[in-house]
């Protein structure tokens, strides 16, 4: 029998997902909060309905993967992720009975395994073309809410950060979206203008660029600390900035950071946007007796906004990740949250913090990808 | 309509319109050719001020261009491009009627002018909410003359616009644009480097060369007394007599007669395909044949090599 090319994907991905509790735990067993944990193997854990949802699931995914029907192999994959949850969530709740101390994390096996699972039905959600991937995430993101709401995961030691830190994530989430939208406004004040008069002036362009260019090149917690000793000393010096909470530490040297970093991509692309307005349809629009003022409004904008919207969609999504750094330097946020979970040793803290950080970033990149396809069709 | 008063034009040193002077008359169709870089293009470009002469004077309308504000005087002139340079944002309908809205007209006045140019360009009216990626080379190039005539303007200013075209698509276009000039008495102004384009739309023709007017004739002038060996290579050197019988309808030749002598040739024919059916036919007359399909005359091959 030959392989077919969609095969050579996902036959050895789903044959990779039952190897890997063989070589790692699935969860980590710990005493207690600050104990590190111990590895305890799938085979130990799996039992009851779980066991029994992942082995259908398993059935389906392979079942769909060896008669190429890509919605079999979405279905089992995703499913097969819930019942892995659930099963370490069935543990969890296991363990606390006899240990009400005892923390349960995810193992290594329990994250391999998921990633497999995951790539398994990106590819295939990827084969059914755009209804698949929003069943896909639907399928997810549905039963995960469910397996969270019916109470099935909330022995697992994640869920337990999550309740200790219950009041001060909603907090953080709202500070960590402030701080980005503060920082949009000055780099869209900024950035704009500066990749107008970029595209006008191209000598102005070869050395704005290199500029900006070396300023992605500072690590993030590089500038923050650069920033530190300026602000500072400007503190000092206008006790009125100190007032308006204006000081080396705090929301504002994180807010500059992001929009020394973030006027790269916008000016760059709103350059690029503008370059990219093909030359015939601005001689045809001088031609016709449309002002310089009605050729930038009525043309130049809408032709180069797509390319604009690709620079905001990079922009936002760096900024996010940046936003959490920021935590470091005292602007709160979910990163203060991961740090926290860091700095204490709770990886399980970490990741309270860290995953609203990539929901985040993962919904601004969507929704920008999706309003970039709707401006280019 | 307009004129040219010994217009130069430099870039860099280099001289790309060289003293020019030439007079475009009202309802005239004048072909300005020549090959690229002998500033046909710059000429066209300095009538609607795209470009700035150096010395000397164009009138538009009696009065210096440089008068107009350049807008308004674009506004008034109709401008086509052999890359059409459509708004790729707007549907077609928005696309014609893009100076009429810099114009401040009314929204039904724009609709019913835009609905009047799709029809006299022929185009589908299920393609006025169409975006211009989805028309053909063809289709766009319609579009493109329906937005540079829909502010009904005095004057048309084609640069090769037909130039991209394949050579179907060109001759329909072509034929089109006689058509138009014809109905509308529109002057026009028609930057080509094909001969036989110029020759067969235009009433007049400006040869240029290097910057420099070297004929400025009718197509039937040029032909007939080319001004130098140059303008008579340019025409077609071995051709010119064929070139000559297709400005002629074939009824200008014609003996009228209602009794058929020998095969039929359609009365819109020209003088040179009367002669190409005589020697494909072997035949040395040939019935003239009438709108309703009757003969309306008879031309022999002494009407046709007669001066």
């Amino acid at each position: 029998m030959r392989l077919a090319a969609a095969d050579r994907v996902l036959l050895p991905l789903a044959v990779l997902i039952p190897t890997f509790p063989a070589f790692f735990g699935f969860v980590s067993v710990a005493r207690n909060r600050i104990l590190s944990g111990r590895p305890v193997s799938l085979w130990v854990v799996a039992s009851g309905a779980p066991l029994w949802l992942c082995l259908a699931a398993g059935v389906v995914l392979m079942a769909g993967v060896l008669a190429q029907r890509s919605l079999w192999a979405v279905l089992g994959a995703a499913s097969l992720m819930l019942g892995l949850l659930w099963m370490a969530g069935d543990h969890a709740a296991l363990t606390a009975e006899s240990l009400p101390a005892a923390r349960v994390s995810f193992g290594a096996g329990f994250w391999l395994m998921q990633g497999a699972c995951l790539l398994c039905v990106t590819e295939a959600a990827r084969r059914m073309g755009a209804g698949g991937a929003l069943l896909a995430v639907g399928l997810i993101l549905g039963g995960i809410a469910a397996l969270v709401a019916l109470g099935r995961l909330d022995a697992l030691s994640l869920l337990r950060e999550y309740d200790n830190k219950r009041d001060i994530i909603g907090p953080a989430f709202l500070r960590h979206v402030g701080i980005v939208a503060a920082s949009l406004v000055p780099t869209l004040a900024i950035g704009v203008p500066l990749g107008v008069a970029c595209h006008r002036a191209p000598r102005l362009a070869s050395s704005v660029f290199p500029a900006l260019g070396l300023v992605q090149t500072i690590p993030s917690i590089a500038l923050f600390g650069l920033l530190m000793a300026p602000l500072s000393a400007l503190a000092v010096w206008f006790p009125a900035l100190s007032r308006a909470g204006i000081s080396g530490i705090g929301v504002a040297p994180a807010v500059i950071a992001l929009v020394l970093y973030s006027l790269l991509p916008i000016t760059r692309n709103t350059a690029a946007g503008l370059d990219g307005v093909p030359a015939p349809v601005r001689d045809a629009a001088r031609g016709l007796g449309m002002t310089p003022a009605q050729i930038f409004w009525r043309v130049d904008v809408h032709l180069a906004f797509p390319a604009f919207l690709a620079g905001l969609r990079v922009t936002l999504v760096q900024a996010v990740g940046l936003a959490a750094v920021a935590a470091l330097i005292g602007a709160g946020g979910l990163g203060a949250i991961m740090f926290d979970g860091l700095f204490t040793g709770a990886l399980d803290l970490v990741l309270v913090g860290a995953l609203p950080v990539i929901g985040l970033a993962v919904a601004v990149d969507l929704l920008l990808r999706a309003a970039v396809r709707e401006k280019m069709a | 309509m307009i004129t040219f008063q010994t217009v130069s034009k430099s870039y860099g040193g280099t001289v790309v319109v060289d003293h020019v002077d030439f007079h475009v008359a009202k309802g005239a169709f004048c072909a300005v050719i020549g090959a690229s870089g002998s500033g046909k293009s710059t000429i066209l470009r300095m009538i609607n001020r795209l470009v700035e002469p150096d010395s000397g004077a164009i009138l538009f309308a009696g009065q210096p261009v440089g008068a107009f504000a350049p807008e308004d005087l674009r506004r008034r002139m109709g401008y086509v491009i052999q890359s059409v340079g459509l708004f790729p944002h707007w549907n077609v309908a928005r696309n014609i009627a893009a100076v009429p809205a810099l114009l401040g007209w009314d929204r039904s006045r724009i609709d019913a002018r835009v609905a009047e140019l799709m029809a006299l360009l022929r185009l589908d009216p299920a393609l006025a909410t169409k975006f211009p990626h989805a028309l053909s080379g063809g289709q766009a190039q319609r579009v493109g003359v329906a937005r540079a005539l829909a502010a009904d303007p005095e004057l048309l200013l084609m640069d090769e616009p037909f130039g991209a075209l394949d050579p179907v698509t060109r001759a329909a276009l072509q034929a089109e644009l006689t058509r138009i000039h014809r109905e509308t008495g529109k002057t026009i102004v028609f930057v080509t480097h094909d001969m036989d384009e110029a020759l067969q739309l235009a009433t007049q023709v400006v040869v240029l060369e290097r910057g420099r007017i070297l004929q400025d004739a009718s197509p039937h002038a040029l032909l007939a007394t080319p001004a130098s060996d140059i303008v008579r290579d340019l025409v077609g050197r071995e051709d010119r007599g064929l070139k000559l019988l297709s400005l002629l309808p074939v009824t200008a030749r014609m003996h009228p007669s209602s009794t058929p002598l020998g095969p039929m040739i359609d009365s819109t024919a020209d003088c040179r395909a009367a002669l190409s059916q005589m020697v494909e036919r072997g035949a040395d007359h040939l019935s003239v044949a009438g709108p309703l399909g009757d003969c309306v005359g008879i031309v022999h091959l002494a009407d046709l090599i007669r001066t």
